[in-house]
């Protein structure tokens, strides 16, 4: 068991100083990764960084352009959309992480039992992965917050379930994969129980792919957090929300741009963040791929 | 294994998936807390009508019954009442349907024209201008929200230009001219997205066939450029294409929620999320069921034309 730690270890080691090597040479990726940085930034420091309460309103200061005072503008209300736009970040990156995270325990844990166990319990977990698969993810998404009711934990738990099934894909081809590898065969020989060699040695050895698809889905996410914001049935007011903001502000776009074009702009930034990570993940992990 | 046993194998297939997306769409009531009657009515509603309302949708009945009345119903084109659209379910989607449709369609046939010639001129001049070019329409078409370029598209070519209506739609048996002229700006919002992924597929896949050995084959047997590239290359590259197209589909019905939305076209995508607002649960249901079923129909069809287009593909599944 301590040698084949070991030599774990050590490939580990070699391939994670490899990989950097080849990542660092994705230019795109790398822009992707400061961006991410920068929006995990202001996330964090929303409330020390914002120069205004999100909610306040100024009546003597109704959409007004960009300025000293407001650096995006303000809205039909006189808030700060600067500020709005940091506590925006706030609510979509708190809804998007949970989905993911709720998604990835979900989808690994069912993916890897369906790959490793294989026979009956494969088939009847993956039958339900394909039904969640067969609606298109904002369908499935309306679908469910027309049950549960719209709210921000709702669209967190909405995401965690549609994005489960990925997960799970993932997982399970990696798991199928790996099952028949000599070092989980001698576990198994050695007595190991079965959640032990599914998270301990199939899941470490699954997690590239798995990375690329958390980083991917992060992007989704944030698109469809502010797309159901944008539609209605997502945050509710008076949570700020870069979605909401758009609804918004697009009556306003003749005369006040900066109303919906910097909320816009705003959910761009981390979206494409996290493409180009997913894509340059994607190459260094797999680099018989060409998708440069 | 022969085609038409794959075919009747992935039609099989499908009924399992079909019977769970069943299954899924009747327990969405169920998930409703408290009633689903008072949740549509609101608090202020009577009890008669509350009570009206639950012997309507069969509420009553233990579960097993009424889930086989339901899908009796679905069998039969019998989708229930719409409560805000004073009708029956089955007609009213019937008709948004093609309205969604005919978008669906026009996005894939333009998104199909432009991405396919710039993925080509992507991969053939690699890190030149042109590729830099789809590079770049590849990460801002999958990063920039619907509802910010759709709006984005109404205050340039609408309301700034004129060019095209800001929203609404006409039924193209009436005016065909006047229907294209609203479907224009739908459908180059939804075409920025399904061109990006389209293209990038396109771009990634002609590279790899450009670099097999067949082809480095026929280039040093003297055979022409053209020839390799659209007789030989293009074929191949087409496949991983045509499966990701069939992927972007369920996309692209999201997308139209939005789409549809934002321009006032009367739509699926639209009537569920107005039947989602107004807590129109036989509507919800008919609607979902509709576009589930539909995006497995594509799906299916998009695996039986790649596996008719490379037969490999049946091997590796079985």
């Amino acid at each position: 068991m301590t040698t084949q730690t070991q030599k774990t270890t050590e490939r580990n080691e070699s391939q994670l100083r490899q990989f950097a090597a080849n990542f660092i040479e994705n230019k795109l990726a790398v822009v992707g990764l400061f961006l991410i940085v920068c929006v995990a930034l202001v996330t964090v420091f929303a409330s020390q960084i914002a120069p205004y309460s999100p909610t306040a309103q100024n009546y003597n200061a109704v959409l007004e352009g960009p300025s000293m005072a407001h650096p995006f503008g303000t809205d039909d209300l006189g808030r700060d959309i600067f500020s709005r736009v940091l506590f925006g970040y706030q609510t979509v990156m708190t809804i998007t992480t949970s989905g993911v995270v709720v998604a990835f325990i979900l989808g690994t844990v069912t993916g890897l039992t369906a790959g490793y166990r294989g026979g009956r319990i494969d088939q009847l977990l993956m039958r339900s992965v394909d039904v969640l698969m067969a609606f298109p993810s904002l369908i499935l998404a309306l679908a469910l917050i027309a049950a549960l009711g719209p709210s921000k934990w709702g669209v967190a738990l909405v995401l965690g379930i549609a994005y489960t099934p990925i997960f799970a894909r993932v997982a399970r081809s990696e798991a199928v994969s790996l099952r028949e590898e000599q070092f989980i065969k001698s576990l198994e020989v050695r007595g190991a129980s079965q959640p032990r060699i599914m998270f301990r040695h199939i899941l470490p050895n699954a997690v590239g792919p798995l990375i690329v698809t958390v980083t991917l889905q992060f992007a989704f996410g944030i698109l469809t957090t502010a797309t159901l914001s944008f539609l209605g049935v997502g945050v509710q007011p008076p949570d700020p929300s870069l979605g909401r903001m758009l609804t918004d502000g697009k009556d306003y776009l003749d005369t006040a741009w900066w109303f919906s074009v910097f909320p816009g702009i705003a959910i761009m930034i981390p979206v494409i963040g996290f493409n180009t990570i997913g894509d340059g993940l994607r190459d260094t992990f797999d680099p018989k791929q060409v998708n440069r | 294994m022969e085609w038409y046993e794959y075919l009747i194998k992935r039609v099989l297939l499908l009924v399992p998936t079909l019977f769970g997306v069943s299954i899924f769409v009747f327990f969405l009531v169920h998930l409703v807390p408290g009633s689903p009657a008072v949740a549509m009515l609101g608090v202020r509603a009577t009890e008669e009508r509350i009570a009206e309302i639950e012997n309507d949708l069969g509420l009553n009945e233990p579960l097993p019954v009424q889930y086989i009345d339901w899908f009796t119903g679905v069998l039969t084109g019998d989708l229930g009442q719409s409560y805000s659209f004073n009708g029956p379910v089955s007609s009213i989607l019937v008709d948004r349907f093609f309205v969604s449709l005919e978008l669906v369609l026009l996005t894939l046939l333009v998104s199909l024209c432009v991405s396919i010639p710039l993925g080509i001129a992507a991969a053939l001049y690699k890190n030149s201008p042109i590729d830099y070019f789809s590079m770049s329409v590849g990460i801002t078409g999958v990063s920039v929200p619907t509802f910010f370029s759709g709006v984005v598209f109404i205050a340039i070519f609408a309301v700034w230009q004129g060019w095209f209506p800001v929203s609404g739609y006409v039924v193209p048996s009436e005016d065909i001219v006047a229907n294209l002229r609203h479907m224009a700006l739908p459908t180059l919002t939804m075409t920025l997205v399904a061109v990006a992924v389209a293209m990038r597929m396109m771009r990634s896949s002609m590279i790899e066939t450009l670099g097999e050995e067949y082809i480095r084959f026929l280039k040093a047997k003297g055979l022409r450029r053209r020839s390799v590239l659209f007789g030989h290359a293009l074929k191949n590259s087409f496949i991983p294409v045509i499966t990701v197209i069939g992927l972007q589909f369920g996309y692209m019905l999201s997308g139209a929620v939005v789409v549809e939305q934002i321009f006032a076209i009367p739509g699926l995508g639209r009537t569920v999320l107005q039947a989602v607002l107004q807590r129109d649960y036989p509507l919800v249901q008919g609607a979902v069921l509709l576009l589930a079923v539909w995006f497995s129909v594509v799906n299916l069809l998009t695996d039986l034309i790649v596996s008719f287009l490379n037969p490999r593909i049946m091997e590796e599944e079985t």
